[in-house]
């Protein structure tokens, strides 16, 4: 951390002395230790920390509880724990479903942490991985359900980018598509401005801390299309040609299929409209 | 692989100015060894597991594989894998590999009840050739009494090798496969119909077909990867309908538009029942019966495959067993020829109502199946794996599906296709083209044929007479001669006969620890099998040996060996060439035999089966040549220690018997060059649909269709009754009991269980029933039960929910568990005709533990 | 072990001269010849010096218009295994 960010001994002090939220940090210190430290090792699913926020356990350690972030929150969005809340006591967090980080551009919260248990290294608040929003229940999304919906896409800062729609057949009518909504971990911040949006009882996208939303592909397999762009090509020798025994006017190409003159063979199926290839398979994304 | 740094990069030198000068040079441009930046070697591979071959790239660092991928290029799958697939890089790594032979000892000598220890490779085989020798020599026993049951999961040369052994060394045709509980009814079934065996069309019938029937296969579960094709057909083609048969619920009936739930065995009459639709709704193509098709009535008192002394057997006549007389009663695979308005009486009487009556399933869904074949607009692919392979009448199960396609005229043509599925890698590649059968030879032919043993013994060169034309034991009947004392030597290998067969309390326990009886089995995991033999031989598994597999659409598929197999562990090629080196010819050949070839004296069966002048034709150091564009300095374990190309040698000779007979495979070569090749090759081309002009090059110009299988160019439409099965739920036994498999294991779970993400996702066996079933003997959801039928009895869990929805009065349990055997409860019928065991169908009853 | 490759442009008449005059030089092999006359060569020496020298032998060669050296590497322990 460089020293110009550290403010002064004096500014700090006079923080302390005329706010309010001070008592949570020293409300900290009549807690018992024990309940300090178990609160101090998972973050709650439904609490979000502010942007730049380091790993939980070295947030918890950093932060020294001040209420700076708090108070330079333009929206207000932000909270310091209470003691009966399950995390640290005194630390920052906003909900999405009631309030969702607006996304300032100047990032108001992590230039006044004293500490930087949030990081001042984040300068683009799109690079922020508050956490990451998982449609959690597909029972429930309009759009896994057929309708049109799409509020959580539309209302995305990092619309395109975080949240695509993936173009899926509906079998039940046969004729329709389904605009499947697709979260894209390397563009979500976890803002949480989707589940605040969703439309549902009970919202059907939600923004979960990373440690609880991703999940890891094992290193003992990998994805033989990745593997291959990424090499440019095939990794072994690429086949001989193959030959087939074809009636006149026929053509069979590997990976194509049959064609020809459809006189002598059924015409081939009808393509499908085109389908955008989801995010998650194009190129060494995984 | 050995490669200098000098030979490398020359190699890069040379393909670095190729690149630049804008010239390929075939194998030395690629001959880079393709190494990823993490140090990882990757080379093109087969997944290990079912019959739909997908092809993988395998990823080996340090020697040892470290990852796979789905072969983005493999035309199979296309970079897809299943989640089995997804764990094959960890196949080979279970912490219990074994890695030396072990016997039953006590007091340092063979002991049929003592403990396993160590011995040398060089011990095993003493005792081994001791053993053979001395059942050969015994009067009860001799050259059928040494057995040998191999594996649909064999590389092409291990079964040809083995074949060989058994067939012209040991004179004994007592070697059949564990296809034989697999696919023996769709093998009899495409020989009876049409005189070849294998599909005629491909998987590429899936992106043509209108239309899906499957019948008694859980595609969805078992087939995943072509399953997700056939998903794909219906998502993306508004009109194609799919139709699932089977008798309970499963996973692929979610993607059904018409389920029907039938009867155990009743799909005989549904099958006769959409003959007749189709004869009265005036659907029959004419010209193509006409001139493609004859009629014939089989004989339908044939027994049960059950022991002569079962009750069903006494009164059955036509079964082929020793009668009264001595004589053999009738033949169960007799027909006779009939006209098609006798087909058309025959199969009148199944109407609907008596096709609903008989099976159970709504008359709307009956018909609506009905149509579809019979629609001359719509293309049909039928699907069906063990629901019909695995039953009493499984032979005739196949020929009635045949006859819905043939009376058609739908096959043989894209989308047009009864297509049979195969379970394991190289059922068809090995099991069935190498022809490891009781009763086979290779490339379809037969030992009964003095002409097809005339024309083997000329390939082999061998005299006339060496090959046996007296039937072998085949898999359950190799059980029940155990048991009999009939067998004194038995070797299996990759396989698992004490899970998987049939009756294992009653037949197959006892007949292996029979003190007659000497068992040999060479694994590469302590399955249940291998803890109930008297010698243990380790394997070397999958990448640890070069190979090649079979898939179901007749796609030939090869890899490189890629690491070493761990310890003393040995391909299975290395065990019977190597063992074949312990006898002299005679020792196991008859005087007045070896009397025709007298050069032959003197030597030992690896002179004659292995060291032929054929099959060390290709002298080692070819390895390296022939894979050039993979690896620079190839070779493999078997290579190394014979001294030539072994898997080479074996293939081209191995070859010679289907080039120029409907079963050409292309130059070894080639296969390691391409992600396989559909049989028959011919000059260079594959083939995807057999039988019809133009795709098949054996079907001349003018000609249209030909099954040329059979002499008249004729398929064979049977008359084929529905019967009952075998045994039925009765008032002690009151409940069908179905075996099967799901999707996270394989066969017995020798390989996955191993996986332990496998393992996690499905650890134990359970019994699926019905709610209404369970609460009325007063069970709830997850409470163990007993189950048991007249053989056995086992304990597990009850699901009455999740993937499988049982109708009343059926229960399903899966076989891959060994410590639930399912196998103690199964009844060993067969199909008198192919011998294959019905594991779908036999009386259970369950009650609380 | 001075290892390297080149790119040697004949006449496609001269291919025949050129290989034979290549056949002369200690440590070249041709590996490929294109219709239009290109050939692929790699040229093996002990040293960095004779390595250029050879290089230049090849350009006074009978037939070549151009050779052009497309990749270079020296190596120190040329016969152990990788």
């Amino acid at each position: 951390m460089d020293n110009e960010n550290k403010p002064s001994a004096a500014a700090r002090r006079q923080f302390l002395a005329d706010t309010a939220r001070m008592a949570c940090g020293v409300g900290l210190l009549g807690l018992g230790v024990g309940l300090y430290a178990r609160h101090a090792r998972a973050l709650p699913p439904a609490a979000i920390r502010p942007p730049g926020a380091l790993p939980e356990t070295e947030f918890s350690a950093a932060c020294i509880r001040c209420g700076l972030c708090v108070r330079d929150c333009p929206f207000d969005i932000l909270h310091l724990a209470k003691p009966e809340e399950p995390l640290s006591t005194g630390t920052p967090y906003f909900v999405a479903r009631q309030f969702p980080c607006e996304m300032c551009e100047d990032l108001p919260c992590v230039k006044a942490c004293p500490t930087g248990a949030l990081d001042h290294s984040l300068k683009d608040i799109n690079k922020s991985k508050m956490g990451l929003a998982v449609l959690v229940d597909h029972e429930t999304c309009l759009n896994f359900l057929g309708l049109r919906c799409d509020i959580c896409y539309r209302v995305c800062p990092v619309i395109d980018k975080a949240i695509t729609l993936d173009r899926q057949i509906n079998v039940r009518t046969g004729r329709h598509t389904q605009f499947i909504p697709v979260v894209h971990s390397d563009h979500c911040t976890g803002c949480g401005k989707c589940e605040k949006a969703c439309p549902t009882e009970v919202a059907s996208i939600k923004v979960f801390p990373l440690y609880m939303a991703k999940g890891q592909l094992s290193s003992h397999y990998r994805l033989g299309w990745v593997e291959k762009e990424k090499a440019g090509g095939s990794l072994v020798a690429p086949d001989v040609e193959h030959r087939y025994n074809m009636p006149e006017g026929m053509k069979y190409e590997s990976g194509k299929g049959l064609s020809g003159n459809p006189g002598a063979v059924p015409p081939a199926p009808t393509p499908p409209a085109p389908v955008a290839l989801p995010k998650a398979f194009q190129g060494n994304k995984l | 692989m050995k490669l200098t740094r000098r030979e490398f990069i020359k190699t890069n030198a040379i393909a670095a100015a190729a690149a630049t000068a804008g010239m390929s040079i075939p194998g030395v441009a690629l001959a880079v060894p393709p190494q990823s930046q993490d140090g990882v070697r990757w080379d093109k591979g087969v997944c290990r597991y079912c019959g739909t071959g997908c092809g993988v790239l395998v990823g080996v660092k340090d020697g040892r594989v470290v990852a796979t991928q789905g072969d983005p290029d493999a035309p199979v799958n296309k970079g897809l894998n299943c989640v089995k697939g997804y764990f094959l890089s960890k196949i080979q790594y279970g912490k219990d590999r074994l890695t030396k032979p072990l016997l039953r000892m006590k007091d340092g000598k063979f002991d049929k009840n003592g403990e396993f220890a160590q011995i040398s490779w060089d011990a095993a085989f003493d005792i081994m050739a001791e053993k053979v020798k001395a059942t050969l020599k015994e009067p009860t026993q001799g050259a059928n009494g040494v057995a040998m049951f191999g594996s649909g999961q064999w590389t092409v040369w291990e079964g040809y090798a083995a074949v060989k052994l058994m067939k012209a060394g040991f004179r004994s045709n007592s070697i059949d496969p564990n296809a034989r509980h697999c696919m023996a009814s769709a093998v009899a079934g495409f020989m009876r119909t049409f005189g070849i065996d294998e599909p005629m069309g491909c998987y590429d019938d899936a992106e043509h077909a209108d239309v899906f029937a499957l019948w008694g296969s859980n595609m969805a579960e078992m087939h995943p990867i072509l399953w997700s094709r056939i998903t794909n057909r219906r998502l993306t083609a508004n009109h194609v309908k799919i139709h699932v048969l089977s008798t309970f619920t499963h996973r692929s009936c979610e993607l059904a538009d018409n389920e029907l739930i039938f009867k155990p065995q009743s799909d005989l009459a549904i099958l006769n029942y959409i003959c007749n639709y189709i004869i009265q709704n005036k659907a029959v193509n004419q010209e193509f019966v006409k001139k493609n098709v004859g009629f014939f009535q089989g004989v339908t008192d044939i027994g049960y495959g059950l022991r002569p002394n079962h009750p069903l057997e006494q009164v059955a006549n036509n079964n082929g067993y020793p009668g009264a007389d001595g004589k053999p009663k009738g033949d169960p695979n007799k027909h006779t020829p009939i006209s098609f308005e006798d087909f058309a009486k025959f199969v009148s009487e199944y109407t609907l109502d008596k096709a609903h009556e008989i099976s159970g399933v709504p008359k709307d869904r009956l018909e609506a199946l009905a149509k579809a074949y019979a629609d001359p607009k719509v293309k049909v692919t039928s699907y069906w794996t063990m629901g019909f392979n695995q039953h009493t009448r499984g032979t005739w199960v196949n020929n009635m599906i045949y006859n819905v396609h043939l009376l058609t005229g739908k096959i043989s043509e894209p989308g047009n296709s009864p297509f049979s599925l195969t379970g394991q890698p190289s059922a068809c590649g090995t099991a069935r083209e190498v022809g490891t059968f009781a009763h086979r030879l290779p490339a379809d032919m037969v030992i009964f044929n003095p002409k097809h043993r005339e024309m083997t013994e000329k390939l082999w060169k061998l005299p006339e007479g060496a090959l046996s034309a007296q039937m072998g034991y085949h898999a359950v009947a190799q059980s029940r001669m155990l048991k009999d004392g009939k067998i004194g030597f038995y070797w299996t290998s990759t396989t698992n006969n004490m899970q998987a067969g049939p009756n294992i309390n009653g037949e197959i326990y006892p007949g292996w620890r029979n003190p007659k009886a000497f068992v040999v089995v060479s694994d590469v995991y302590p399955t249940v099998s291998a803890m109930s033999a008297d010698l243990i031989l380790p394997c070397a598994m999958w990448m640890e040996k070069e190979g090649m597999f079979g898939n179901a659409e007749r796609r030939g598929q090869m890899w490189r060996q890629q690491v070493k197999a761990p310890g003393e562990s040995r391909s299975d090629l290395w065990q019977y060439m190597e063992f074949s080196k312990r006898f002299k010819v005679e020792e196991v050949w008859p005087a007045d035999l070896l009397a025709k070839a007298p050069e032959l004296a003197g030597k030992t069966l690896y002179d004659v089966l292995y060291a032929n002048g054929q099959v060390n034709k290709f002298p080692k150091e070819e390895a390296a040549k022939v894979n050039a564009h993979a690896w620079a300095g190839y070779t493999n374990d078997e290579s190394e220690a014979f001294g030539f190309y072994v898997q080479k040698g074996l293939f081209e000779e191995y070859a010679g018997f289907g080039r120029g007979h409907a079963h050409d495979l292309a130059p070894f070569d080639t296969y390691h060059k391409v992600r396989g090749m559909r049989w028959p090759v011919v000059d260079g081309k594959e083939t995807l649909w057999r039988f019809r002009e133009g795709y098949d090059s054996y079907v001349k110009k003018g000609e249209g269709v030909k099954f040329y299988g059979y002499p008249d160019g004729k398929a064979k439409i049977f008359a084929l009754p529905y019967q009952p099965a075998a045994e039925m739920p009765d008032k002690d036994f009151d409940l069908w009991l179905c075996t099967g498999r799901v999707l996270e294991h394989w066969h017995s779970g020798s390989m996955t269980r191993r996986v332990p993400e496998l393992y996690k996702s499905f650890p134990d066996a359970v019994v699926w029933m019905h709610p209404k079933d369970a609460e009325k003997r007063g069970i709830k959801r997850n409470d163990v039960v007993k189950v048991s039928t007249r053989r056995g009895e086992i304990e597990l869990r009850v699901d009455t929910k999740g993937r499988n929805k049982m109708p009343e009065g059926l229960i399903f349990v899966p076989f891959f568990d060994e410590h639930r055997l399912v196998n103690k409860l199964t009844l060993d019928a067969t199909c008198p005709i192919s011998k294959e065991t019905d594991f779908k169908k036999c009386a259970a009853k369950v009650v609380k533990a | 072990m001075n290892i390297s490759s080149a790119i040697i442009h004949a006449l496609p008449g001269d291919v025949a001269i050129v290989q034979a005059g290549l056949a002369t030089l200690a440590g070249v092999e041709v590996h490929a010849i294109s219709p239009e006359g290109k050939m692929i060569v790699t040229i093996e020496t002990e040293d960095e010096g004779s390595n250029a020298a050879t290089y230049q032998s090849i350009g006074q060669l009978d037939g070549v218009m151009s050779a052009a050296m497309v990749y270079h590497q020296s190596e120190s322990e040329p016969y152990k295994e990788i």
